[in-house]
């Protein structure tokens, strides 16, 4: 009888029995459920995560089997999800489609709220007269539903989940938000560990450099914050007072006030920054974080930074300031460095590029945009020097 | 022709050629598991723990190639063999866990295995308090949090309505769209919203619940 079913399946998808062990647990998922049809959503979507978390296990791949949400009895209930986190990669999404009963269909819908953030959906068909689970196949993205005829085999599957070094894909996008909760995504650094900490880096460079009769005197610092005092004046005290490193009152308020009143960017930036540093909490506070870039595939090949600084801003957006700056032996950007703000559909939106001389030479030490995206928005940030391109997905 | 035997032990070999985190050597273990399957020329039996015993097998195998000897036997008698040995060790437990029941003091497993006894006891009481507790939080909102995150700049469209919306009865995404008059840019944008900053809140709802780690729901419910 199995034997007979199974040689109808396809060549490339992999049966497996379905154990005692996983349908106990998408009883006692599914008893949760206060409606018959939410429970036999919650059973087949649990048998399909423990089927797929099986099959990886067979492969010595490593999984996170009670971190998904389709393992949090709260999230369950408000969401059809049957994700799994696949550890070092990211959320792996298991969707079950029942034979009999979808045998004749040539496609498995995907619920709207887990066509995003995942790292690929895979296909599991349940027989459960049979107990017969298969891993018919997957794809990498989904709209409301994947058809069966574009699946890709399980064997591209493994490619997919093993093949590209972790260090370079960022599975889902770098959320900016949660860096203002102080969650900063993995491989963003502070200014000070990548660049040398001796260096205020980022501070205002160029025009006038306002003198501090003594640097270490905080109270003449905030004096340089007056109104009266030129911008470029303002704006640099502004981040010396973060780099100076007091946290007081006095340092905590006269920051704040310079928030509120003043209107010159390049301060009201610096002021948000430096608020960072002296208070991370504090509601206004800005954070901004740097990542080394290789400018050319070579092992020792030349890097620049590529900052992503945000704060907050009025009606729930945040401001986002982009800067690249040279790095190790480089004192100026290369000519032809292009840094861009793309939309996620691949639309350039800005876009600003590091000059040379006639001889060739870089004529910029820095290159950067500042903007502020509506709430929720995806972007991308690319810099491309020659045949190198790197992209990073990030979401205001 | 070649027969399935020989086909699976140059099979075998191939994988072992690869490093066990290969791509490849794990390729050759879907080919191996595909042809076994379908060949229907495994050890069967009828008992409710043998597809239990057989993923222990799978996973045990797979990831023990190297022990595989051709000299001695094919691969489905090697699989074979550890099948029944696991077949064994269920049957074992299965027996124990019924002498148990039937005198259920003085017996050294009472004291071996706890766990496996506290997971016999669960029962549907925390499981409508799961419910109950965690559709309350969304109704009274205490710390004004879901209503307080919006989509975009509508107050209107926040964590707590869509949570409303999508339990316990699922209203279809487009139908909530259409009824807060969203364009389709935003009508695409509104299950990412719910993704992305309403179901993390949940989520850390029932962490605080410590209902996530069911090994912490154990202990609560021993003492």
């Amino acid at each position: 009888m199995i034997s007979q079913f199974m040689q109808t399946l396809d060549d490339f998808s992999i049966p497996l029995f379905i154990p005692s062990q996983a349908k106990s647990l998408a009883e006692q998922f599914a008893a949760q459920q206060p409606t018959p049809q939410k429970a036999t959503q919650v059973y087949l979507n649990t048998l399909a995560v423990c089927i797929v978390n099986n099959y990886l296990r067979i492969m010595g791949i490593p999984t996170n089997l009670t971190t998904g949400d389709s393992w949090n009895p709260s999230v369950r209930l408000y969401a059809d999800v049957a994700d799994l986190e696949v550890v070092g990669r990211g959320r792996l999404e298991c969707r079950p489609i029942q034979v009999p009963e979808d045998l004749n269909s040539t496609a498995c819908s995907v619920p709207g709220e887990v066509q995003s953030d995942r790292i690929g959906y895979v296909i599991v068909e349940l027989d459960l007269e049979q107990e017969l689970a298969t891993l018919l196949g997957f794809v990498e993205t989904a709209n409301d539903s994947i058809s069966l005829r574009q699946l890709r085999s399980p064997d591209e599957l493994l490619e997919h989940l093993l093949s590209s070094p972790q260090a370079e894909t960022v599975p889902t996008s770098v959320n900016l938000r949660q860096w203002l909760q102080n969650t900063v995504t993995t491989g963003w650094e502070t200014v000070e560990t990548l660049l040398s900490p001796a260096e205020p880096s980022f501070a205002v460079r160029g025009g006038e450099t306002a003198v501090i009769e003594n640097p270490d005197s905080v109270a003449s610092v905030i004096r340089l914050l007056d109104p009266d005092q030129s911008e470029e004046v303002r704006a640099q005290a502004a981040g010396d007072l973060g780099y100076m490193g007091v946290s007081n009152s006095t340092t905590i308020n006269a920051l704040t006030e310079l928030l509120a009143t003043a209107e010159d960017e390049e301060t009201r930036w610096q002021a948000a920054l430096s608020l960072g540093k002296l208070d991370p909490n504090h509601p206004q506070a800005g954070i901004r974080r740097v990542r080394a870039i290789n400018l050319t595939s070579k092992p020792n090949s030349e890097q620049v930074a590529l900052m992503v600084a945000i704060m907050p801003k009025a009606n729930d957006r945040i401001g986002v300031w982009l800067q690249v700056e040279p790095l190790g032996s480089l004192t100026v950007l290369p000519g032809g460095l292009a840094l861009r703000v793309l939309s996620m559909s691949g639309e350039t939106r800005l876009q600003v590029e590091a000059r040379s001389d006639r001889q060739g030479s870089g004529l910029d030490r820095t290159i950067g945009r500042r903007f502020s995206p509506p709430p929720e928005t995806g972007f991308q940030v690319q810099l491309q020097f020659g045949s190198t391109i790197v992209t990073e997905d990030f979401l205001a | 022709m070649d027969n399935i035997h020989t086909q699976l032990r140059q099979l075998v070999a191939e994988a072992c050629t690869y490093p066990p985190e290969s791509v490849e050597r794990r390729q050759r273990l879907n080919q191996i598991i595909r042809k076994i399957m379908r060949s229907g020329k495994l050890w069967r039996e009828k008992t409710e723990y043998y597809n239990d015993a057989l993923q222990e097998t799978w996973e045990y195998c797979c990831g023990h190639l190297e022990e595989y000897d051709p000299e001695r036997a094919s691969v489905i008698t090697w699989l074979d063999n550890h099948l029944k040995k696991r077949l064994r060790s269920w049957r074992d437990r299965a027996y124990r866990q019924l002498n148990r029941q039937i005198t259920p003091s003085n017996t050294e497993a009472n004291f071996t295995d706890p766990i496996e006894r506290v997971v016999a006891e669960f029962d549907i009481q925390p499981v409508l308090e799961i419910w109950e507790k965690t559709t309350e939080w969304v109704n009274k909102d205490p710390d004004h949090l879901l209503c307080k995150t919006c989509f975009r700049n509508c107050p209107d469209v926040n964590c707590q309505v869509l949570f409303l919306r999508r339990f316990p009865s699922e209203t279809p995404w487009n139908d909530i769209a259409s009824d807060f008059d969203l364009t389709p840019a935003e009508t695409k944008d509104l299950p990412k919203f719910y993704n992305r900053k309403c179901l993390p809140l949940l989520r850390e709802f029932g962490t605080s619940q410590g209902y996530i780690d069911p090994a912490k729901t154990r202990t609560k419910r021993k003492s």
